[in-house]
């Protein structure tokens, strides 16, 4: 089930991302699909990435404090 | 004006516009052209540079006054540190493309610390250098403007997540597919081809399945791209976070094959066995060569005597598994003159690409001071039914002196080859073996191994074909 959440959820951003005005060039071609398939779900992954980083410092938090704990 | 009558183009550097390779008096040099300006001296200046190759994780350069092959664009040229031996990655085991898929990675990262970014995501960017993987393309850096999407997303999963999920979930064989698609691996293909359970493994599901799917559904449409549309900074690192944590996540244990207990399994006594060892070795004393190329090298035991003495060594075995088990022990032992891969001797790696030439046959990329072939020829000569004067000729054009040991019909090996099949092999004997490579190499010595049938020879090529 959560998986199905996922692909709902990067479809509905993907059809957030569907008008556009402008053009950019670069050596690679990034694929359109590609380009357009990045920013749906590199939106979703930062969303997660942040929530990582600040899980991440939590943990760190409380096991500094335990190794202080320890130490002392 | 234009002097490139004076120089060597590299083949397979001709896409990128900011600058190519080329050789000149037998030294590899990059010239990079004007447009690159900008970025090449932000990368010097920024501390970038120095990050990465103070860790061994870009290949190090000087630059050098010497006159451009190409003048008109011309902004500097710089001589890299040179790869003794270049492979590419469908010579590669699971582990050393891992490795790669994680260093460009690491490398994508440490860039964005210092204001750039990795404007591609090649798998040919990568070399094997010192006994790690290592990034060999100064021009790849690119100054990161806040709100653009990787370029080299794409790239990336082409190149390296599709073959590595393939590799783990499929067959580790499916490596074999960079020899047909240049440009890494079809999402499409990829998808079609992952069991179905990679769908509820998130990483594969998006950068794979729905990216393939997000592929096709644009594919029919002309739409240009947008740069209106932003991606944040953290939009970034979070999508650099998921492709590491997805290739670190795929997975592979070599099973057993039939190499895999081969140094048990043979008719050598262990006194044979460490006689054949001191053989080569003073074999290998006596030639002092610089590169050795072991054929049929299993898991490297005899390649370790070469590699051992800090010689340029490559170790090619035909199983993934031995390639992989001999791969990680390099890694863990911290060796840095062996590198194993892979290669089939009965059709080693052709040239690819563009004319043929942007990837380079094995041929091309020799001859090796020294091969070894090691209980080889009766695979080579029975179970392929290559004749003999064939494997000399071509170990006539791969290597300037040759260890070779020449196994008989007696042997319990050949005999177990030839226990399922005709003998056809009336030619193949000790008399018509010497006859055979004696058309291409003066026999320098021969020694009978002790408490075996076999024979251990030394043999140095020809200068003229006969």
């Amino acid at each position: 089930m959560k998986q199905i959440r996922y692909i709902i959820h990067v479809l509905t951003v993907l059809v957030l991302f569907l008008t556009w005005s402008e053009t950019s060039y670069a050596y690679l071609d990034p694929g359109s699909g590609s380009y357009f398939f990045q920013l749906a779900i590199a939106s979703l992954l930062g969303g997660l990435y942040i929530i990582k980083v600040f899980w991440n410092k939590i943990k760190s938090f409380f096991s500094n404090i335990f190794a202080k704990g320890k130490n002392e | 004006m234009n002097n490139l009558h004076d120089y060597q183009l590299i083949p397979g550097s001709f896409r990128d516009p900011d600058g190519f390779l080329y050789w000149a008096d037998g030294v590899l040099y990059r010239q990079i052209n004007g447009g690159y300006q900008a970025n090449y001296d932000y990368l010097m200046s920024s501390g970038l540079y120095e990050n990465l190759t103070k860790d061994g994780l870009l290949i190090r350069h000087e630059e050098v006054d010497i006159e451009p092959a190409r003048p008109d664009t011309y902004y500097r040229i710089i001589k890299p540190e040179p790869v003794p031996f270049i492979s590419y990655p469908y010579e590669w085991c699971f582990s050393q493309l891992k490795d790669a898929a994680l260093l460009s990675l690491n490398i994508l990262k440490r860039a964005l610390d210092f204001g750039m970014v990795l404007k591609d995501g090649s798998v040919y960017n990568i070399q094997f250098f010192r006994g790690k993987p290592i990034f060999i393309d100064t021009l790849s850096f690119e100054k990161y403007r806040e709100g653009e999407p990787w370029i080299a997303y794409k790239q990336f999963c082409q190149h390296f997540l599709a073959p590595l999920a393939l590799m783990s979930y499929n067959d580790t064989r499916l490596n074999q597919l960079f020899r047909i698609y240049i440009d890494g691996f079809p999402l499409d293909l990829a998808s079609s081809l992952l069991p179905g359970r990679t769908r509820f493994t998130f990483s594969l599901l998006s950068h794979i399945h729905l990216h393939a799917g997000s592929q096709k559904h644009y594919a029919a449409q002309a739409s240009s791209l947008p740069n209106n549309r932003k991606m944040p900074r953290l939009s970034l690192l979070g999508l650099v976070d998921n492709l590491e944590s997805a290739v670190n996540n795929l997975k592979w244990r070599p099973p057993n094959t039939e190499w895999a207990d081969y140094y048990t399994d043979t008719n050598y006594s262990q006194e044979a066995f460490e006689h054949k060892k001191r053989a080569v070795a003073q074999f290998i004393d006596r030639i002092k060569p610089k590169s050795v190329w072991d054929f049929g090298a299993n898991t490297g035991v005899f390649s370790r005597i070469a590699s051992n003495r800090e010689i340029d060594t490559i170790a090619f075995d035909i199983d993934p598994a031995a390639v992989e088990t001999n791969y990680l022990d390099t890694i863990a032992k911290k060796e840095t003159s062996l590198l194993p891969l892979l290669l089939d001797v009965t059709n080693p790696s052709p040239g690819i690409g563009w004319e043929n030439k942007e990837r380079i046959s094995l041929l091309e990329r020799g001859p090796a001071d020294l091969a070894l072939a090691l209980a080889l020829i009766h695979h080579l000569a029975i179970s392929n039914n290559v004749p003999v004067p064939k494997i000399a000729e071509f170990f006539f054009k791969i290597c300037k002196v040759l260890i070779i040991e020449f196994v008989p019909k007696t042997d319990s090996q050949v005999t177990r080859l030839l226990a399922t099949r005709k003998d056809i092999f009336d030619s193949y004997t000790q008399s018509s073996f010497e006859a055979g490579f004696g058309e291409f190499f003066a026999i320098q010595s021969a020694v009978k191994i002790t408490g075996s049938e076999r024979v251990l020879y030394l043999m140095e090529r020809k200068n003229q074909q006969q």
